[in-house]
């Protein structure tokens, strides 16, 4: 066993971190003064992606490297999520500092919170066995729930909590139903394992399928995937903002890190064509997310279904992944122009809904006179959700049409063709923001104040959003390296 | 070369991006940048001349050093036509490191004198900008290895220069000057292309190097145009001349030079009579292997012809002009010629000597002259006189400069040009005859020009002149001392500027006594003639004007080479403009609107087919996806229980859906 602490490290810095910033919230009761329990919060999200860039840059980290007797994987696929998830929180951080500003709350636990729930990202992303998947998934949701009902005195924030929590438990219900039919076949829990046992002794078809499906429930409901998405636009627009974005970027991002890393590993094509399950799911779920984002009014609502309609593109990616070499890098790139930009367009809507007290679309209107920096940044969030050069969004969707259609099956070529369809449906619902923002004729003129911190994470993850597109060749790399350092079947 | 000097000389390319730096940075601050942008020009041509300098001390060392010079040559694949690799690069040799000394310090001191000239102009930060480009420029054309770099750095300068002479575009005759310019040089570039077009032909290369060694294979090789068979090398080289021709203001193309006396007068020193204007010399002496690939071949005598026609045109022509920049300017015409005659009778080395002897001269002349003006107001040497009283700085750099033009004894010019007669003299005594002729008008209209300008009482009472401010006098004293200084390198009997610059085998043509007295006996005459007629009026000044009336007038005006271009060139031009004018209007116009409205027609017939067929399966489909949305929403009733009911259908369905296929 090749074990060291080194490799371990970016949890027990989350874990450590996560307590002390309790210590540290109780040390600092004032609004006023210094932000300590905000600037503990990064300093600690920072400590943690030292060790975890390093593990991926400096060759640490090989394919199939796993600590604890197997249930802790050690390789470039956790490594590239934990990044996401440590950058993604650090956004909402600054996010939330100037969403709580005028609210009181507990802000010492808020950030405890936010540190264990990509504690939970960063082991979810690393677990390569169902146990551990299944309480790592736990851990995260029971953080997720709290930090969803954090607005005690709101009651959509608390009708948020009790649905998610709600709609949660049945989800798990149903996946550790899945895991324990797994087991029941195998008669192991880790998925390396799991798949060599299923290679030299091939288990019943029809129960392997249901496991499968069963599986699917608590991974769709993390990632938001039809039919498994219904609690995400009542959550989304409920949860805090800066939760709302947590939720879409980084808990998102660890349902795919389990979902790519289970079925990559554990299941072979060979065994169960669980790709062509995933190309339908694809595509009910693109399809449903774009089509029922028309309609929205509330912006947070439209963005839930965005993000759904944003998993369906990054599930035909994995599916694409039974054949094609080039879309697990296309996935990557994808989740990481998708961060940046999700979370640009989710600090646009924090900072612009606190001041005019509104998520209505319609309340946008004439936004371009108000706060014209943030407007402008909010149509390249829009751009490169639509998949519109020049942002990064554009890329992704290239990297994984192009990984579809390099693979020459006909069936991926034909969901292509879909994803290109529901690409040209959801520019009519982005667009139609950037229609009030810049068209529309405000009622009321008066300039929105734009804080400093705002401004610099809106124009970060606007420069981001362009420079992944025209600086694209160390991102793809990044994303080359990380499933380079990832083996599946 | 030690490793150091070959890592400084790598640096070479530097030399020409820092003015370009400074251009980009200097339009980016604007009135904001240091010294409104001036700083910033000056520290890039500055930083430019220290980095020229370190080459130039590195080249010439090893090129003294003993053993076999090779120039230093670094270049890149820009771009591949066919299997052929065009590369661009610098080629570092003794040539380019002179032009580069000369270009630098002329530069940086008409950068500095510029401040204390332009003051106060509105445009301030944009001359600066305009310099800047025009030495990223011209510094690129001298260190380029390959034609094709150096004939886009040769049209850049052409820009910088159009920009820099409609500089104050508000009087219509700077903007018609300036145009004047821009277009009668690109006549000449047409050539120079086409030079370049035929020798990437016919040797496959743009690389200068390459198409040198290539001259040999090409001796007898000729280009059939209809039944003509033209030989390729003098083709090739009288075309390149062509665009020297241009670009140095030579007989015939010689007409947009005194107009661009219209720019700013530090322009005029720096770009057209200093640098710009050398670089079609320095194109000849560049690309001489093309020229000279035998004795006295038909390339040089055309270069000849040219040069000391020009020579000799343009000094009588400077004997009757009033204004002070315009006598300067057609002085330059001359002196050009004279460098060109230099080079056509194969005095290669003469002739750069005197290219760069004469950039400091006459960038001198012309800081001097814009002294004057900047001090008076007037460039009309009629309202002038007495100033050497009033501007003393100006009046003792002019003198020494002027010195230098005339070639008197141990001043720069007196060695250039003494070794230009000395070289005509050896090749063919016509042209060293015309060439002492030359020199004797110079001297002549020199010791008007100087005599008019600051000898004598004060002609114009309601000007009070003023010595310029130190920033301008400065510049003037060094290069005065270049002036009387810069000529001692090539002193005959130990020539370190002919072992450096040379073509060949490279034997100097050995030194006369008969040239030397003839020559500075000429320049004496035509001194003395001045002093007679307009120091103390001997003869009358006005006799020439009495006894030959037309030859007077022929010089006033320019041997009607205006006139003459306007009548043949220009109105023909206009007339077969108009008439093409009116057969668009007519004949293609009609066409086009008859298509127009047969277009229209049939548009009109689609356009229904759109609006009622096509747009109605569009909003169809818009209307169907919009209604979908609206429809699949009502399964989002928001409560909990139906979601579940939901998800649990999906999983029995997906289950369904797969084990009973």
């Amino acid at each position: 066993m090749n074990f060291s602490l080194f490799y371990l490290s970016p949890e027990l810095i989350l874990a450590l971190g996560g307590i002390a910033a309790l210590f540290v919230g109780l040390a600092s009761k004032s609004r006023k003064g210094f932000p300590w329990p905000e600037v503990f919060c990064l300093l600690v999200l920072a400590a943690a992606l030292v060790p975890t860039i390093a593990m991926l840059t400096m060759g640490r980290v090989t394919s199939g490297t796993s600590i604890f007797g197997g249930i802790f994987a050690v390789d470039g696929l956790a490594m590239f999520f934990k990044i996401v998830a440590l950058i993604s929180t650090g956004i909402v951080t600054l996010i939330s500092t100037d969403f709580f500003r005028r609210i009181r709350f507990h802000r010492g636990e808020y950030y405890a919170l936010l540190i264990f729930a990509t504690l939970a990202i960063t082991t979810l992303a690393a677990s390569a066995d169902l146990i551990m998947i299944y309480l790592t998934l736990e851990f995260l949701s029971l953080t997720s729930y709290i930090l969803a009902g954090y607005l005690k005195q709101d009651t959509k924030s608390n009708e948020a909590a009790v649905k998610y929590f709600l709609y949660g438990s049945i989800a798990s219900a149903v996946m550790i139903y899945g895991m324990s039919l797994i087991y029941g076949l195998t008669g192991t829990t880790n998925i390396v394992e799991i798949a060599s046992t299923f290679k030299v002794n091939p288990a019943s078809y029809s129960l392997l399928y249901l496991a499968v499906v069963m599986l699917l429930a608590g991974f769709g409901y993390k990632i938001a995937m039809v039919p498994f998405h219904q609690w995400s636009p009542d959550v989304y627009e409920g949860a805090p903002t800066p939760v709302t974005a947590f939720l879409s970027v980084g808990s998102k991002a660890a349902g795919f890190a389990v979902l790519i890393r289970v079925f990559a590993t554990g299941i072979s094509t060979a065994i169960l064509d669980w790709a062509g399950l995933i190309m339908v799911l694809s595509a009910v779920t693109m399809t449903v997310g774009n089509l029922v984002a028309i309609p929205q009014t509330n912006i947070k609502r439209m963005l839930a279904y965005s993000s759904i309609g944003q998993a369906g593109y990054l599930l035909l990616g994995v599916a694409a992944m039974a054949y094609s070499s080039i879309a697990l890098p296309s996935v990557l790139l994808y989740i990481f122009a998708y961060t940046f930009t999700n979370l640009g367009a989710f600090a646009v809507v924090s900072m612009i809904s606190t001041r005019i007290k509104s998520d209505y679309i319609r309340d946008y209107a004439g936004l371009i006179r108000r706060a014209p920096a943030a407007a402008v940044a909010m149509v390249f969030f829009m751009l490169s959700l639509a998949g519109i050069p020049p942002t990064a969004g554009f890329l992704g969707k290239f990297y994984i049409f192009a990984a579809a259609i390099q693979s020459g099956n006909s069936w991926l070529l034909a969901l292509t063709i879909v994803a290109i369809i529901n690409t040209i449906i959801s520019v009519y619902y982005y667009m139609n923001v950037v229609r009030y923002m810049f068209f529309v004729k405000a009622k009321r003129i008066e300039p929105i104040e734009q804080p400093g911190i705002m401004n610099f994470v809106i124009g970060m993850t606007f420069a981001m959003t362009i420079i992944i597109l025209v600086y694209a060749g160390p991102f793809i790399s990044m994303a080359h390296i990380s499933s380079g350092m990832f083996k599946g079947i | 070369m030690c490793d150091f000097s070959k890592n400084i000389m790598e640096l070479t390319w530097l030399i020409p991006v820092l003015p370009i730096l400074a251009f980009g940075l200097i339009l980016l601050t604007g009135r904001r940048g240091p010294g409104e942008g001036a700083y910033i020009g000056i520290a890039g041509i500055a930083a430019s001349f220290l980095l020229s300098l370190a080459v130039t001390v590195i080249t010439v060392a090893s090129a003294l050093g003993g053993h076999e010079f090779h120039p230093f040559t670094h270049s890149v694949v820009w771009a591949t036509l066919g299997n052929i690799d065009v590369r661009m690069g610098f080629a570092v040799d003794q040539l380019t490191v002179m032009m580069l000394m000369v270009v630098t310090t002329v530069t940086l001191l008409v950068q500095v004198y510029s401040i204390g000239y332009m003051h106060g102009d509105p445009r301030y930060p944009r001359y600066y900008a305009y310099l800047s480009l025009f030495s990223a420029a011209m510094l690129s054309l001298v260190i380029s290895d390959n034609l094709l770099l150096f004939y886009m750095s040769w049209e850049l300068v052409g820009l910088a220069s159009y920009l820099l002479i409609g500089f104050w575009f508000e009087k219509p005759s700077a903007m018609r000057a300036a145009k004047k310019a821009f277009i009668v040089t690109r006549l000449g570039d047409v050539g120079l292309f086409l030079g370049l077009i035929v020798l990437f032909w016919y040797t496959g290369t743009v690389n200068m190097q390459e198409m040198f060694a290539a001259v040999p294979s090409l001796m007898g090789t000729t280009l059939k145009i209809a039944s003509v068979a033209l030989p390729v090398l003098p083709l090739a080289g009288i075309l390149l001349f062509a665009g020297a021709v241009g670009k140095s203001a030579q007989f015939p193309l010689h007409v947009w030079l005194p107009d661009a006396m219209e720019g700013p007068t530090p322009v005029s020193a720096l770009i057209h009579a200093a640098t710009m204007v050398a670089a079609g010399v320095y194109l000849v002496g560049r690309m001489y292997p093309v020229f000279a690939y035998e004795p006295h071949s038909i390339t040089l005598t055309v270069v000849t012809v040219i040069g000391v026609t020009t020579a000799i045109m343009a000094a009588t022509i400077a004997t009757v002009q009033h204004d002070i920049k315009r006598v300067l300017a057609y002085s330059t015409i001359s002196q050009l010629g004279y460098m060109m005659f230099g080079l056509g009778v194969g005095g290669y080395t003469a002739g750069l000597l005197h290219l760069m002897t004469h950039a400091f001269f006459k960038a001198n002349l012309f800081l001097g002259s814009g002294s004057v003006i900047h001090g008076t107001g007037t460039q009309d040497m009629r309202q002038m006189g007495g100033l050497s009283k009033k501007m003393p700085t100006t009046y003792w750099t002019f003198l020494i400069a002027t010195a230098a033009l005339m070639g008197l004894p141990f001043t720069s010019g007196f060695f250039s040009k003494d070794e230009i007669l000395l070289e005509a003299f050896h090749t063919s005594l016509p042209i060293f005859w015309l060439g002492l002729g030359a020199a004797f008008l110079t001297a002549f209209y020199m010791t008007r020009l100087v005599a008019l300008t600051f000898w004598g009482e004060a002609r114009d009472p309601s000007i009070h002149a003023h010595e310029s401010p130190r920033v301008m006098t400065i510049p003037l004293i060094v290069l005065a001392v270049l002036s009387l200084v810069s000529g001692y390198i090539a002193w005959p009997s130990n020539n370190i500027f002919h072992h450096l610059v040379h073509f060949g085998d490279g034997a100097a043509v050995p030194f006369s006594w008969t040239v030397m007295l003839l020559a500075t006996s000429a320049a004496f005459l035509g001194l003395g003639l001045g002093l007679a007629l307009y120091l103390r009026p001997v003869i009358s000044p006005s006799i020439f004007r009495e006894k030959l009336p037309w030859a007077y007038n022929l010089l006033q005006n320019k041997f009607y080479f205006d006139e003459f271009y306007w009548a043949v060139l220009v109105v023909p031009l206009f007339w077969i403009t108009k008439v093409l004018a009116r057969f668009d209007a007519r004949i293609v116009d009609g066409l086009v609107n008859g298509v127009g409205y047969a277009t229209l027609g049939l548009s009109i017939a689609y356009s229904w087919f759109d609006r009622v067929v096509v747009d109605g399966i569009v909003n169809l489909v818009g209307g169907a996806t919009r209604i979908s949305g609206r429809v699949l929403r009502y399964g989002q009733t928001g409560v909990l229980q139906n979601y579940a009911l939901v998800a649990f259908t999906g999983v029995l369905v997906l289950a369904w859906f797969y084990l009973f296929r």
